[in-house]
Order: C-alpha cells, then structure tokens, then sequence
C-alpha cells in the first residue's frame, strides 16, 4: 500500500511541471484564440468586444482570405512534394555503401539547421536578385534576360517554393534514410533469390515497408509547411500583389496592418482546424498502412 | 553484373555530388559574401571564386555601426539558454514518469503533450500578444523564454523519453532494493547513464531557439530582439548592406552548424520524436 502511494506521488510529480506548461501555455492561450476569434478586437490595452460569428462571416466573402488558402495549399504542397520525392531519392542513394557516404550523409543534412531568415536572405539577395544574384546572371547568358523572380507575379510562388524544397529536403532525407536502414535485410534478400529486379523490389518490398515513416515526415512537413511564416515573409512579405500571401502572412497582415486582431484570430482558429484534419487523415492512413506492412 | 554495379555506383555518386553543390552553393555565397568588398558583391557577373578580401563587414558588425548586433546575439545566447534549460528541467521528470511507470490516463497525456506541435505558432501569437501585453512581458527576454519552452515541451518530453528507456530497468531495480529513494536513483542513475541523450535534446532544443523568428520578431522589440532578427533588420536600411547582411547571418548560422554536427545521429529520432509511437 505505501508502496502504491509512492508510486503515485512520483507520477505526479513527475508530470506537474510539464502539465503546468501545457495549460498554462499551450491550453489557455488556444482558449483564448478561440475566444478572441468572436470579438471585435484592435489590439493593446482596449477591451475585446463580443461579436458573434460576425469575423467568420466577414471572412468566407472575403476574395483576399480565399486567396490565401489557395496560396498556402499550392506552397503546402508543391513543397512537400518535391521534398517528398527529393528527399526518398537520395535518402535511397545514401543507403548504396560507398566510400565517402558518410561525408555525404552529414553535408547534405546542413541546409535545414541554417536559421530559415538566413537561408531566405540569402537566396532573395545573392541569388534572386536581378542584377547581382545567380539566377539574373545564367538566365542572362542563357538569353532569357535578367529575370526577377521574387517581383514577378508567375515566378514569385516558384522562387519561394524553391527555397522550401532547398531548406528542407534534408528533413526528408535524414528521417527516410533513418527508415531505410530500420528495414530487415531478409525479405529484400528473399526477393531478390526470388527475381524480383530492383524497381519490383523497391515496389513491393521496401515501399510498403518505409510507408509508415513516408507518411509521418510527410505529415510533420505539411503542418510546419503549412505555417511558414519566417522564410515567405522575409523575401516578399506576401507579395507581388498577393501571389505569395499565404494564410500565417495574411494573419500577420490582419493584426499589424489592419488591427483587425478579432479577425487574425478566426483565421488563426481556422489554421488549427486544419492542422488537426490533416492530422486525423494521416493517422488514419498511418493505421491502414500499418495493418498492410506485411 | 560486375560492371553493371559499377555503372549504378558511378549514378549514384554524382547523384550525391549534384545534391551536394546545390545544398553547399548558398552557404558558400553566404561566407564569400561575408568577406568579399562591396564592389566586388556589386558586379554583374558573380565573382565567385576571385575577389577582394575584407573583414571590414564582421568590424562593422561588431562595431555596431548600424545597430547594436552584439547585444542582440547575446540576447539569442540568453533566451535559447534560458529556455532549454528550463524546458529541460520540465521534460527530464515527465519523459522519466512515461518511460517508467504504467497508469490511467497516460495516453491521454501523451496527445495533450502533442498539443503544441499541433497547433500553428502563427495562432498563438495572438493570444500571447494579448497576454503579454497584460502581464509587462513583451520585448522581454523572460517573455520569449516562456513562449520558446512551450514550442519545445513536446519534442523535449519524447525525446528524453525514449532515451530514458533504453536505460536497462535492472539498474534502477539494483538501486532500489539496495536502499535507493527515487530522487537518489534519478540523480545518481538516470541522469548519468541519459547524459548523452539528453545533450542531444539539448542541442536540438538549442537549435530551434535559435532559430525562431516569429515570435522574436512580433513580441520583442529593441530591447530584447535576438539575432535572426537582427539580421532582417540589415535590409531594413537605405542602402543594402549585403556585406553586413552576410557577416552577420554567418556569424548566426556558424554555431547553429557546429551544434548540428555534434548530433547529426540522433537528429532524425528527434525530429520526428512523438510522431511514431504516438
């Protein structure tokens, strides 16, 4: 009996402290956005002021919300997907034992600990830049003339897309790779007895054996691709026009250039319900292919 | 077959050595930048490889002759400190409880724990932005310390968890009958035998501190912004000061990369800490 007291007390006061972040700093503010979200509220000291569904409203008529959900679902993912792919590849090229591998392994993996600021500075700067970056210069030589892609209205969304796909493909690769070598050796070896040639073993053993992890990072970045709002917000700060406003950009607009926080709050309430739709689709589908593996 | 092997090899390295030059160019821009005089950043076509030397940009930078860099880069050191710290000393205890004991409810403080990775930074900020408000904490140091250990409570409490497992239980049996208590076992045990594991939080931890930009940018402001803001801030002037903007975004980057290579291995079970098992 004393021992089950023990036992219980350390339980809980083991968790108090992480409970107590949680509701004080996870829990009550989401509450509060949630509250926020059905008031009229211009930011500072002022009071927020009960307004019903009126913030909902006023967003699904407006063309600029819109806008932004198909802005954030073509980055969302035209990032992932390439990443997706990109990362499988050399995640799969990693995993050939050749001399040197290792140094790979740990080089490609840098992008993604590079201060995401950085990384987008440093393409807007030394890489967009028309007349002194990268890309003016080939596409110069190559007779296309000095293109600007972070100012021009078809090329601003692929120049941020880009520089996702540079920043986190290693998230990808490491994770995958991570997958790949958790894979038992025999049923490849198996298959292999069995003919089966490298696509056909790739197909129908590895595949579906690297699936449960394919769908968590693929999870993981859609949610963190979803809210990027450092890397877009420091190359075009939305735009041109609105091409690049994706939802986390929009919200920032609402609160600091409208002071419409009542507003931001609806939209930020709106990013959490899809955030929590993508992830019941993907744990549903990470329990079908669970039950599929083998 | 022999040669056939030898074929894909051959793909599959330069496979590797295109995916090395496209991860390594922008780092390389960034670094010669840092070095290279303006006039030699300034020319229509890249001057790569041959340029003129300076350290003028880093004197500048440090000198803070357009802003006070060095006190926001100790401002970055403090708040990723602080908060690791802290959110360490919440994570160790909870990650110990989950990988230890069995009870009711556990699954259930295993989701709520994935609550803050779950929901968008984006949609906190504004609560947060009213609380603090309230409270006297914007453009406070304490202020984003308490925001960063909420981002890094759930990633925290996996990780440590998982490694607090791996630590064979019949040590800590051992322990117990030769007349342990609970906070010995923990102290003179656990901890030691988790070091690594928890170093490896730690970095990691450290990591995304250091990088966070959101929040640094929108609750703190010239008191206690950190450096990646301070960075952006570069091209806020009338001029571009690409030399400068360079310098500093090394002199941010640099420790991040040198932290990474310390974890590289246990990067990948960080990253997706919580995802899998739970």
């Amino acid at each position: 009996m004393n021992w089950f007291r023990i036992r219980n007390l350390s339980i809980g006061l083991g968790l108090s402290p992480a409970l107590l972040v949680l509701v004080v700093l996870t829990l009550a503010p989401m509450l509060l956005n949630f509250y926020l979200a059905f008031t009229f509220w211009r930011g500072g000291i002022e009071d927020p002021r009960w307004v019903g569904l009126s913030n909902f409203n006023f967003l699904i008529n407006d063309p600029n919300f819109i806008n932004s959900v198909v802005r954030s679902a073509s980055f969302t993912f035209g990032s992932v997907f390439f990443q997706l792919i990109l990362g499988l590849v050399i995640a799969i090229m990693l995993t050939r034992r050749l001399r040197g591998s290792a140094f790979f392994r740990v080089a490609l993996l840098l992008p993604m600990v590079m201060t995401p600021v950085v990384s987008a500075l440093t393409f807007k700067t030394l890489i967009y830049d028309p007349n002194w970056g990268l890309t003016g210069y080939v596409f110069d030589v190559l007779g296309f003339g000095r293109i600007a892609p972070l100012s021009d209205v078809n090329l601003a969304i692929v120049g941020v897309i880009l520089v996702d796909i540079w920043h986190w493909t290693p998230f990808m690769t490491i994770t995958i790779f991570a997958g790949l070598l958790s894979i038992p050796t025999e049923p490849l070896e198996a298959a292999a007895i069995d003919g089966a040639n490298a696509w056909q073993r790739f197909r129908y053993v590895v595949l579906p054996m690297v699936m449960p992890v394919l769908l968590v990072v693929t999870m993981l970045r859609m949610l963190d691709a979803f809210r990027t709002f450092d890397m877009i917000y420091v190359m075009t700060q939305g735009g041109p026009g609105r091409v690049t406003m994706t939802l986390p950009i929009f919200i920032y607009e609402t609160m600091f250039s409208f002071s419409n926080f009542g507003g931001a709050a609806a939209v930020g309430l709106a990013m959490t319900l899809f955030s929590f739709v993508l992830i019941a689709i993907f744990t549903k589908a990470l329990a079908a292919s669970r039950g599929t593996a083998y | 077959m022999r040669r056939n092997r030898r074929l894909v090899d051959g793909i599959v390295y330069a496979g590797l050595i295109v995916a090395f030059v496209w991860s390594v160019l922008p780092m390389y821009l960034v670094l010669t930048t840092s070095v290279k005089v303006q006039t030699d950043a300034f020319s229509l076509t890249p001057k790569l490889l041959f340029f003129e030397f300076t350290w003028e940009h880093y004197k500048n930078v440090i000198g803070g002759v357009h802003q006070d860099f060095l006190k926001f880069f100790v401002n970055s050191i403090i708040v990723s400190i602080g908060s690791v710290v802290v959110a360490l000393g919440v994570s160790i205890p909870a990650g110990y409880v989950l990988a230890r004991f069995e009870f009711r409810g556990k699954r259930a403080f295993g989701l709520f724990l994935l609550l803050p990775r779950a929901i968008p930074p984006i949609a906190m900020l504004l609560p947060f932005f009213f609380l603090w408000t309230r409270l006297g904490l914007m453009d406070t140091l304490q202020g984003l310390v308490l925001i960063y250990v909420q981002l890094n409570l759930s990633i925290g409490v996996w990780m440590l968890r998982e490694f607090i497992a791996e630590i064979p239980r019949e040590l800590e049996e051992a322990a117990l009958v030769d007349g342990c208590t609970r906070l010995q076992l923990i102290w003179r045990i656990v901890l030691p035998l988790a070091a690594p594991g928890i170093a490896a939080t730690a970095i990691l931890l450290l990591i995304f501190s250091w990088n966070e930009f959101l929040f640094a940018f929108s609750v703190a402001g010239a008191k206690a912004r950190t450096a990646p803001v301070s960075v952006f801030n570069f091209v806020g002037v009338e001029e571009v000061l690409w030399g400068q903007l360079h310098a500093a975004g090394t002199m941010v980057v640099l420790p991040v990369i040198l932290f990474a290579l310390l974890v590289q291995r246990r990067m990948a079970a960080g990253l997706t800490a919580g995802a899998v098992t739970g």
